[in-house]
């Protein structure tokens, strides 16, 4: 190897000078800007002032792929602070009016990060909520650790989120574990009600994070004699926006599986999947999905081909008529938007009430205090409008009642069928296969 | 899995059906690269324009996709032919990185310009032969993707029938192969550029008709079919629109057997690294010895 330097090539002691120089100066600079911004350790103050606002800081995408979501979770969160404004803002803090400060996560991590740092720092608030994406939440999460401010999740739903050992993590949704789970519960109830055993089952899930974990979740809960123990007779593991998926759906149709569990997240996807298995003439007695299967916009692309598909699901127009409170916001909600909720804004109410009430408790906007509170929260179910006991936290920050339930798509309307106390209409199973549609 | 004949001719067929679809979307890059030596980037979000095109044709008057092709080609020629009078002739003999920027910066517009307009919603146009299967014995074909092929394959045949026989198609032939010696014959080569271009693009408006008819719209439909096609001009032989044509057909054999026979996650892991190999061992392409001169 020849490593020789000439002398032209090597550089002169007065570059050396202007290089370490350079370094040096860099460093100082750095380490000056680190002392600003590293936030002081909170401290208790006896003499709080009277504080005049209170400041949520919104973490949701407002601009990218997911901005349909993002939409509705900013119109959701102004909705919300304006209703409780008028109806006396945070009684313990003197009537303190709530403000939210919706920032823009473009669904991208790092943007995220940027955004939560920027609500602490410059807009100052007491807490945040957001910020749908997991792989946004996570990085938005640290910076509320580091700065000791706490931080509601709405709607993210990724296991390790809760394995960090956050301080000032508190998550109202459930977590892709709990969420798995209802698969199998769901699928145990499905046989006790129809005597009708399932004996194979089948995954399909996309290659992402998300796709990956949840099918991850359903294999460790099938080695589970109690929960699962069912033939797994195919797995297939497919990237996200596939070209074509008919050697996918061709391996589902020879193995032939009793239940096929599914997690596809974008809807173009979904509709391949429901249109494909059609032209190879293969729907199994249940088709258990999620996320790109369950929006309107599914439904109105594949038309009468989405019957008697099954979707995990945190929300349902059918709660409306089951709970005063889901038909008082969705009215309102309708009011403002023109149009019904979607998952994403109900969830966005959810962590709203679970603000409002640490606030109203902690009687103070001090993080520990607020902190404190959070972690003490215990609100019964009819404050809020998924179908759960309420919302408490355990120590890793998890809400303990966190659930969904099924719908299954049925005359072109997901109607609740599990659990049976909320169901609106009786399960089809097995589900008839194409030819007898 | 195991492979029985039926199910063997099950992927064969379906392999070659999406092939076509491959074979369409290539043969325009790679004749515009051929022809003005610019690649572009842009090409997945024409298609991606086409399918919209269609999509609306179909939702507001009620017109079936194969009966709006023409004027969506017409529409999509056009779109390219101003397209390359007004942004692609100034980058055009400049340096590959501005010719880059230019087609990605025109990517970028036409994408985020859907999703302003169409919002981001998936679009599916449904047709009265969409759930139609042709069964031989064991072997069953959905209509609409047999449908695809077959148009699919007289496009292609027309296409080299018009390259081969006729004027412009001669002039775009000898332009690609050498510009200044095009100019010397008398050949008006800026508007040759034009017409490749829009030749090109109105290439995957053919290709997005056909596959309205059973894939899903959205706005990110282009990137979806972007590296496959990149690896299909490549395998054929940059600038070869025959040679994209057949490899097209390959890769889509390829790409179906695997996602079979191994796994759905290799689909595009062995067309890349069938890129690679060729990139390695003959650069120029399966296809690409016509091309030298």
């Amino acid at each position: 190897m020849r490593t020789i330097c000439t002398r032209k090539e090597a550089i002169t002691r007065i570059q050396a000078i202007i290089i370490v120089a350079v370094v040096v100066v860099a460093a100082v600079a750095g380490g000056i800007a680190w002392t600003f911004t590293t936030p002081p350790t909170p401290t208790t103050t006896s003499a709080a002032p009277k504080v005049e606002e209170v400041r949520i800081g919104i973490l949701a995408p407002l601009t990218g792929a997911a901005a349909y979501f993002g939409d509705g979770m900013k119109a959701m969160s102004e909705l919300l602070a304006k209703k409780i404004n008028d109806e006396g803002g945070i009684k313990s803090l003197g009537g303190a009016k709530v403000r939210m400060i919706v920032a823009d996560t473009e669904g991208k991590p790092d943007v995220g990060k940027t955004q939560a740092r920027r609500l602490i720092t410059e807009n100052k608030v007491h807490l945040i909520i957001g910020a749908l994406h997991s792989g946004v939440t996570l990085p938005a999460a640290q910076e509320s650790e580091r700065y000791g401010i706490p931080f509601i999740c709405d709607a993210s739903s990724h296991v390790d989120l809760t394995r960090q050992g956050f301080r000032w993590f508190f998550r109202t949704w459930g977590s892709d574990a709990i969420f798995a789970r209802n698969y199998f519960e769901c699928m145990k109830w499905m046989q006790n009600k129809t005597g009708i055993k399932i004996k194979t089952i089948a995954f399909i899930s996309e290659e992402s994070l998300f796709g990956v974990g949840v099918a991850t979740e359903w294999e460790k809960l099938n080695v589970d004699p109690e929960m699962g123990g069912y033939k797994l007779v195919a797995y297939i593991r497919h990237p996200v926006s596939p070209t074509d998926l008919t050697s996918e759906a061709m391996t589902l149709k020879a193995a032939n599986p009793d239940v096929v569990l599914s997690v596809q997240t974008p809807m173009p996807d979904a509709i391949l999947w429901t249109k494909t298995l059609k032209a190879v003439d293969f729907f199994p007695k249940a088709f258990m999905t999620t996320a790109g299967f369950i929006f309107p916009e599914y439904v109105s692309s594949v038309g009468k081909d989405g019957e008697y598909i099954i979707g995990r699901e945190g929300w349902s127009i059918d709660l409306t008529a089951r709970k005063p409170i889901a038909k008082e916001i969705n009215d309102l909600f309708k009011k403002e938007a023109n149009r019904d909720m979607h998952v994403y804004t109900m969830q966005m109410h959810t962590t709203i009430v679970v603000a409002r009430d640490a606030l109203e408790r902690a009687a103070s906007v001090d993080p520990e205090k607020l902190r404190q509170a959070l972690a003490n929260t215990d609100i019964p179910g009819d404050k809020i409008i998924p179908p759960w006991k309420g919302v408490k936290f355990d120590n890793t920050g998890q809400n303990i009642y966190a659930n969904n339930f099924m719908v299954q798509l049925y005359k072109g309307v997901y109607h609740a069928i599990w659990p049976e106390e909320i169901a609106t209409i009786p399960l089809v199973y097995p589900a008839p296969t194409w030819k007898e549609r | 899995m195991q492979l029985d004949l039926p199910i063997f001719l099950n992927l064969l067929l379906i392999g070659l059906f999406q092939g076509a679809i491959y074979s369409l979307i290539s043969m325009g890059l790679t004749l515009i690269f051929g022809t003005m030596k610019i690649v572009n980037f842009a090409h997945g979000d024409f298609l991606m324009l086409s399918g919209y095109f269609v999509f609306w044709i179909w939702a507001l008057f009620g017109v079936d996709p194969l009966l709006a092709l023409p004027a969506v080609f017409l529409a999509l020629f056009c779109i390219g032919y101003a397209t390359e009078r007004v942004l692609i002739k100034r980058v055009l003999g400049r340096p590959t990185h501005i010719q880059m920027l230019m087609t990605l910066g025109l990517s970028l517009i036409i994408q985020n310009s859907v999703i302003v307009l169409w919002k981001a919603d998936p679009r599916f146009v449904h047709t009265s032969y969409a759930d139609l299967r042709l069964e031989l014995g064991a072997v069953a074909v959905p209509f609409p993707r047999l449908l695809s092929f077959v148009l699919a394959m007289l496009f292609a045949l027309t296409l080299h029938l018009f390259l081969l026989k006729t004027t412009y198609g001669t002039a775009i032939r000898g332009t690609g192969q050498d510009q200044e010696a095009a100019h010397l014959m008398g050949i008006n080569v800026n508007k040759i550029y034009s017409l490749s271009f829009g030749l090109g693009i109105s290439c995957t408006a053919v290709a997005a008709t056909l596959l309205s008819t059973y894939f899903p719209l959205s706005p990110f439909l282009g990137s979806s079919f972007m590296v496959i096609t990149f690896i299909v001009i490549v395998l054929g032989g940059l600038g070869n629109y025959l040679g994209a044509f057949i490899a097209g057909l390959i890769l889509g054999t390829i790409e179906i057997f695997t996602a079979y026979m191994l796994s759905s996650l290799l689909r595009q892991t062995i067309p890349l690294l069938i890129f690679i190999l060729v990139l390695l061992l003959k650069p120029e392409g399966l296809f690409g010895r016509k091309l030298r001169r």
